[in-house]
């Protein structure tokens, strides 16, 4: 019965917290490049590395301009949980402590595919995720990141 | 280095040349301690102003970036929180480099920096980055600097399945620190510093190793330099040379200085765990000695339930004071020899007053808020042995326990 309670208490504070929610129908998320970058595929890992700001280097060496969906996005939240198993708190947690030690700047962000899509086609150092696969033939795939389910979903 | 197609365009946007943004604490202490002991974080404050208390924890910080070119960037930032009386104000300034990217994971900065010596060392003062209201003050609280004028050196490269980083600092630290049990302030200082860390990151865990070399020193007080030029005028009698030079070593605070941490954090699903292990060595000094905590924490939704145990315990310990007395009487008489014994006395118990010797359990909450902000609610139950309250204002050399309760509201804006 207490642990009823507690559960209920719990509950009732996750309510509050009013998380953004991943309302698209995609279950994967495209991370893309311009097509004049050599790069074809990205591990998790590699990608991991480019989004907590731990590398500002694609794989070969050449520089990488990191885009990124608006901070309180559902399109950011579900990237990010996906990729890093982080919610939005704590992905802003995170980069909030990167940004204050004036180190590492978060990515520049995009609001928007069609935003996020003219970014990728202007810049072949850029990297950034879109929720449908692009048909411009100057942009390339490089991973596809299955959903994760929502921090409320989580086991 | 690949070879990128540039298709000739101009990019739609740009990363903004200049961005202001902040972050803060607002945080409320109540303490219950021994008559007179005043909460401290850290050295550099002149600590809780009563029992109930907004000045320990509270804390506003304004960050300027601006991006110079493609490689360069300047980043300015001012700290805004209570600090030891008579501290200057130029040490509101807590960051000022201006840094170069030679290669895109190599980076160079010049200027002001914080010396890399913890697992959060950058971010101390960052509530919304830590999981308890405020670092563990049995490891974070004995250091009595908090930037470094110099340069650093930043190398970033993948191995071994994980991101590795190294930095590497030289400068100097100079930083005004309370007095224990007066209010009053005295200048510590640091010169010929290097400092290096290695931190390896991957699926959640971090590991971080640090190390630090340099000549520091601590100016005296008139009251206890007093003390100590009278110990040096002992220090010239052949009968009691070697115990006033002894007593001087246990006074003073300083000489060629070394420290190495290791630290650890884990954060896999709803757990959380975090461990630090230091040692001070000092040439002179009370404040050597081992520092360490544990601590961990479990996510549900936007609650985080943590608990930390913290414990700082000297390295040296205390000598009893010395018959000076009974050694000078025959040659000096009386009441020069009294003098002496009441110099070895105040000598002993300076340093009796500056020992950190104590362990905090501390229980917590923190809940993370929509907006970049979080709301945090810590108990910490403290232990101080005998001799052992150096990190309070106004302690006193009996052992004693102290509960203090926290509660803050952390907060940053400006961000992107």
């Amino acid at each position: 019965m207490r642990r009823d309670r507690r559960l209920c208490l719990a509950c009732g504070l996750s309510g509050l917290a009013l998380w953004p929610s991943w309302s698209g129908a995609a279950e994967v998320l495209h991370v893309v490049v311009h097509a004049g970058n050599p790069l074809t595929v990205l591990t998790q890992r590699e990608l991991v590395a480019l989004y907590t700001g731990r590398t500002r280097a694609f794989p070969g060496g050449g520089p990488a301009r990191v885009l990124d969906h608006p901070r309180d996005s559902p399109e950011r939240q579900a990237f990010y949980l996906s990729l890093t198993g982080m919610d939005l708190p704590r992905i802003n947690s995170y980069w909030s402590r990167l940004h204050f030690t004036g180190q590492v700047q978060p990515p520049r962000t995009v609001a928007g595919d069609a935003a996020m899509r003219a970014e990728l086609l202007h810049d072949p150092t850029a990297i950034g995720y879109l929720t449908q696969a692009p048909a411009d033939s100057g942009l390339r795939v490089v991973h596809q990141l299955r959903l994760a389910a929502s921090p409320g979903a989580q086991p | 280095m690949p070879a990128f197609a540039v298709d000739g365009q101009e990019a739609p946007g740009r990363t903004a040349p200049v961005a202001l943004s902040g972050f803060g604490t607002l945080g409320l202490t109540h303490t219950r301690a021994p008559h007179g002991w005043r909460f401290a974080r850290e050295l550099m404050q002149r600590g809780a102003d009563g029992p109930t208390s907004l000045s320990a924890d509270s804390r506003l910080g304004l960050q300027l970036d601006a991006m110079l070119g493609p490689d360069w960037q300047a980043t300015a930032q001012l700290g805004l929180r209570e600090r030891a009386p008579d501290a200057r104000a130029g040490e509101a300034l807590e960051w000022a480099t201006l840094g170069w990217r030679p290669l895109a994971d190599l980076q160079v900065r010049l200027g002001r920096t914080s010396p890399d010596m913890f697992l959060y060392a950058d971010t101390r003062n960052l509530g919304l980055a830590l999981p308890w209201v405020r670092p563990p003050v049995e490891v974070y609280g004995w250091m009595p600097f908090a930037s470094l004028d110099g340069a650093d050196l930043t190398l970033r490269w993948p191995g071994g399945g994980a991101d590795w980083r190294a930095r590497l600092a030289v400068g100097r630290l100079d930083s005004t620190v309370a007095a224990l049990w007066l209010d009053r302030s005295v200048r510590a200082r640091a010169r010929d510093v290097g400092t290096l860390s290695l931190t390896r990151e991957t699926d959640g865990l971090t590991l971080k190793a640090s190390a630090l070399a340099a000549r520091t020193w601590v100016d005296h007080l008139p009251q206890t330099q007093q003390l100590r030029d009278g110990l040096e005028a002992l220090a010239g009698l052949p009968a009691v040379a070697a115990t006033a030079r002894s007593l001087i070593d246990t006074m003073e605070v300083g000489g060629q200085t070394r420290y190495l941490a290791l630290g650890a954090q884990l954060d896999r699903g709803r757990w959380q765990w975090q461990a630090e292990w230091s040692r001070v060595s000092l040439q002179q000094g009370s404040p050597a000695g081992r520092r360490a905590y544990l601590g961990v924490g479990h996510r549900v939704g936007p609650l985080t339930v943590h608990a930390l145990l913290a414990r700082s315990r000297p390295s040296r310990a205390l000598p009893g004071a010395p018959g000076l007395g009974a050694a000078l009487e025959p040659l000096v008489g009386p009441v020069q020899a009294a003098q002496a014994q009441a110099l070895a006395e105040g000598a002993i118990m300076t340093a009796r007053l500056s020992r950190f010797d104590q362990r905090t359990v501390s229980l917590g909450l923190r809940w993370d808020l929509r907006g970049d902000s979080a709301l945090k609610f810590q108990i910490d139950r403290v232990k101080v042995a005998a001799d052992g309250a150096g990190a309070w204002r106004h302690g006193s050399p009996q052992a004693g326990r102290a509960t203090v309760g926290t509660v803050v509201f952390d907060f940053t804006w400006g961000q992107g």
